[in-house]
């Protein structure tokens, strides 16, 4: 159970992008599930499950639905960047957001936590040093 | 610490991210939001084939065919109005808020300060206040229009109010539409009314006034010239009243730039009775030309209500038919390029005050606030004279600008009753109390009678008045000429056309008509004189014609100098027994279009150093000018003209397709590009190959056909064969959005359906049912 419990957050941390139609409330949606993760588990390799993850998603997305975007393809075509960038910029991006902002909520605790531990060390040094 | 550091580090990099894909680069909407998927660009509603919107009073039933042109079968005209409203707002909201906010001066709060220019020059006309007033006239005056107006803005809202806004326009600029209002239609009026009745050049025409000698003017810029071909016939021209005193310009023009004035826009329509057609069948043919954008400011539409059944284009915005039919008769249009904006010199104490009948008077000062999205408002001041909005010269002369398109819109209310006329006197009578811009309203039935109203008003000014300034220190000529109901009608074997030339012969002043090229107007009048049967297939033929008579008159010069024309062997060459015709295979059009365009640059430079002026004499003038054979003074002085055109020509030949450029044909130099409405950079259509040129019928300078409409009309009815540049739909991922551009491009046309009832529909791909 303990072992599933990544991928849940991971899972849960592609939805918002489905459901929100304002941008900053997926964003903050993001950062809460990466924010609770740090509580939960403890993974070093975050980032590149949830890119993966998300560049099949959005791979699928795009190939579904990117009939809806082409016209960007010709605005690309008329700066001189070939129309192929249209799905890499896509697929890319989104990779790219939604683990940084996973990743973002994730790393506020143990900073937090890392932070205080250092000052109390530093502290208990200093205090241990003067007696 | 280490730990801390590389932690720190991480946080700081998705800060920085999330900071830049959440930042908004006004207009644009952050890049987050634009890619991501639900807030962005890649999601969009799926459309719904049978669609109930429910309406407290109001019932109408719109079919949508393939091509998203809507058919709307409601039980009265007010319902019909309702359902163009929807079906405008569903297709073209943003284009119907992007025209509005323009002319409201609002485009700066919605995509910030690069607007503002436009904004303050706008704002100056009140035109929220004028609507306003003609909206109070309408209601007790035009009480039918008034409720059009009215439920069609219900229509537009109903639509804003029951869907969710999918445009990409609207997310790429992070925009929520606003609620339409009928003075917004008013502004669309004044939209057009402004692309095609603000004629600022009296400054330009001044200087041809003060600055030529009578013979110069009368060799380029003559004043109703003998071979000025009129739309309609009439009286023989006079020449320049001796009552009118012209004003002198108060300084050489060299400071003021060029007025926006291109030569060689134009449209045409005509109308052939059926004595002259091969089926017994009358034709009524019409191509407006404009800059084309995409989408189009056309939006195709068939209305069926208890009182009329019409079919045609309508203007985004507006509840109106423009272009098209009804069960009785067809309708085209082209512009009258009537002169309604006159500039007054004034005469000006201290910067404040200026002299107006004998007295001197301090201008008024008016100051706008401009929203600014994304920043804070900017306060923007006008001056006003009683002539209209105080300008300024470099000089340090103070001008007051006068556009009389802006002070009415009764053409809504003429167009409104026009459409639904069921014969030539309700049309006339309808026409009679249009105002502005001037069109050209051609006219067939199915009774076998064509016509056409030059409909339109004119500004009262002093007699003899032929351009130019006017005396601002004058008391001010108030109303309009009475001479306003010009047209004419034929019965049988005959045809009536308009290419935006001068309506008649007058002595009133209309505008520059006669300053024009009337190569394309000529080519229509020959083809219609010598063709002596026509049917759909050769209509189809002259719509698209491509042949530039210009050539004829370049020909004689290269056959009268034949030495010039020796030493460029190429050009000779290329153009020998050439048919003038501009197709895109045609070498030697490239040729041509090289030469001609040579030819105008001469002239310019002719203008300025010999004739001291800033406006060029038209093609036709200056051709006419070097020709021994019309002109025979100076003949050594003209061929070193000739010669340097044909130089001209040459040289930038080799500079664009280097020394073999004679194995180009046109299409390396015809294609062109349509924005899209917005002007987003890069939001743009490219056609790679276009045939014509400025003087052809299927015109390809600045403005091309914007639509293409023949009418077929006989006794079972009128058919009509269309086509749009562009695509009904104003959305960009829409598959209506330019699905008929390519067949536009093509020369190809679609026949149009115009049902009886509901049964007689086909391809119908979505229902939407108000009630």
């Amino acid at each position: 159970m303990k072992k599933l419990l990544p991928g849940v957050f991971y899972l849960f941390a592609l939805v918002p992008q489905f459901v929100f139609t304002q941008y900053e409330w997926m964003v903050a949606a993001v950062f809460l599930i990466g924010f609770c993760s740090a509580f939960a588990f403890r993974s070093g390799q975050v980032f590149w499950p949830l890119f993966i993850m998300q560049v099949l998603l959005t791979g699928i997305a795009f190939f579904l639905l990117g009939d809806r975007v082409s016209y960007l393809g010709d605005v690309l075509a008329n700066f001189g960047i070939p129309a192929f960038a249209l799905p890499i910029l896509f697929v890319l991006f989104n990779a790219l957001n939604v683990p940084l902002i996973f990743l973002f909520g994730r790393n506020i605790p143990p900073l937090f936590k890392d932070f205080l531990w250092t000052s109390e060390a530093s502290e208990d040094m200093n205090s241990s040093a003067s007696s | 610490m280490n730990r801390i550091t590389k932690s720190g580090g991480l946080l700081l990099l998705s800060l920085t991210w999330i900071f830049v894909t959440c930042y908004h680069f006004y207009p644009i909407n952050s890049v987050g939001a634009l890619l991501s998927f639900r807030s962005g660009l890649l999601f969009g509603e799926t459309e719904i084939p049978h669609l109930q919107v429910a309406h407290e009073s109001r019932e109408a039933n719109i079919y949508i065919d393939s091509l998203g042109i809507p058919y709307v079968f409601a039980s009265s005209e007010q319902n019909a109005m309702l359902g163009l409203g929807y079906m405008h707002a569903r297709d073209r909201y943003f284009q119907m808020e992007f025209l509005s906010r323009m002319v409201e001066g609002s485009l700066c709060a919605i995509l910030g300060k690069n607007f503002l220019r436009s904004d303050a020059n706008w704002i100056a006309y009140d035109f929220s206040e004028r609507a306003e007033e003609l909206l109070n006239e309408f209601q007790t005056q035009h009480p039918d229009v008034y409720a059009g107006l009215v439920a069609y803005s219900e229509g537009v809202n109903l639509y804003l109010e029951n869907n969710v806004i999918d445009d990409p326009m609207y997310k790429l600029l992070d925009l929520q539409a606003r609620k339409w209002k009928p003075a917004y239609c008013l502004y669309v009026n004044w939209y057009i009314s402004r692309s095609l009745s603000f004629f600022d050049y009296d400054l330009e025409m001044q200087e041809l006034i003060t600055e030529l000698s009578p013979d110069h003017r009368a060799a380029f810029f003559p004043f109703n010239p003998k071979d000025l071909q009129t739309i309609l016939p009439g009286k023989e021209p006079g020449g320049i009243s001796e009552n009118y005193q012209s004003l002198s310009l108060p300084h050489p023009l060299k400071s003021i730039p060029p007025a926006n004035f291109t030569p060689g826009l134009g449209s045409n329509n005509w109308a052939i009775n059926k004595g002259r057609t091969s089926n017994n069948i009358g034709l009524l043919a019409n191509d407006p030309h404009l800059p084309l954008t995409l989408p189009s400011i056309f939006y195709e539409a068939f209305l069926s209500c208890d009182d009329f059944n019409i079919a045609g284009y309508s203007i985004a915005g507006l509840p109106l038919i423009v272009g098209g039919h009804n069960n009785h008769m067809a309708w085209g249009i082209t512009n009258g390029e009537w002169d309604v904006t006159d500039r007054y010199l004034l005469t000006t104490k201290n910067d404040s005050h200026y002299l107006y009948d004998g007295n001197w008077i301090p201008f008024s000062a008016k100051e706008y606030e401009v929203p600014i999205r994304g920043a804070k408002s900017e306060k923007v001041s006008h001056l006003f004279t009683v002539h209209g909005r105080v300008l300024k010269d470099s000089n340090g002369n103070f001008y007051a600008q006068r556009w009389y398109g802006a002070e009415a819109a009764q053409a809504v209310a003429a167009l409104f009753e026009m459409q639904k006329a069921k014969n030539w006197t309700a049309f006339r009578t309808a026409l009679t109390r249009y105002d502005y811009p001037a069109q050209n309203f051609i006219y067939a039935d199915i009774k076998d009678t064509i016509g056409i109203f030059c409909a339109g008003e004119l500004p009262a000014r002093p007699q003899g008045y032929t351009g130019g300034l006017l005396d601002g220190s004058q008391k001010l000529l108030e109303g309009v000429q009475q001479q306003l109901a010009w047209y004419q009608v034929q019965t049988q074997d005959s045809f009536l056309f308009s290419a935006n030339q001068q309506p008649l012969r007058t002595e009133s002043y209309l505008g520059a008509h006669w300053y024009k090229d009337d190569y394309r107007v000529n080519r229509i009048h020959e083809l219609l004189q010598t063709k002596e049967t026509w049917d759909l297939a050769s209509a189809r033929e002259m719509q698209q014609d491509v042949v530039d008579v210009s050539f004829f008159a370049v020909q004689e010069l290269l056959q009268q100098y034949q030495q010039a024309t020796e030493k460029y062997p190429k050009i000779e060459q290329s153009l020998s027994n050439w048919d003038g015709k501009m197709t895109e295979d045609s070498k030697a059009a490239l040729t041509y279009e090289y030469l001609r365009k040579s030819v105008e640059q001469v002239a310019a430079e002719f203008a300025k150093e010999e004739l001291g002026i800033q406006r060029s004499p038209s093609f036709k003038y200056f051709v006419r000018h070097l020709n021994p054979r019309l002109s025979p003074e100076q003949q050594t002085e003209k061929e070193v003209l000739f010669e340097r055109i044909l130089f001209k020509t040459d040289s930038s030949l080799v500079a664009s397709f280097g020394e073999n450029w004679e194995n180009q044909s046109l299409a390396a130099s015809t294609g062109f590009m349509i924005n899209h409405v917005g002007f987003l950079p890069g939001f743009v259509t490219r056609i790679d190959t276009y045939p014509g040129n400025r003087n052809t019928i299927n015109m390809n300078s600045v403005a091309r056909p914007v639509f293409r409409t023949i009418f077929e009309l006989s006794d079972q009815g009128i058919q009509m064969h269309n086509i749009l540049a562009g695509g009904q739909s104003g959305i960009l991922n829409a598959k209506n959005y330019c699905d008929q551009l390519d067949r536009w491009r093509a020369g190809e046309y679609k026949a149009t359906l115009f049902p009886q009832n509901e049964g007689d529909l086909l391809h119908i791909v979505q229902q939407i049912s108000i009630d």
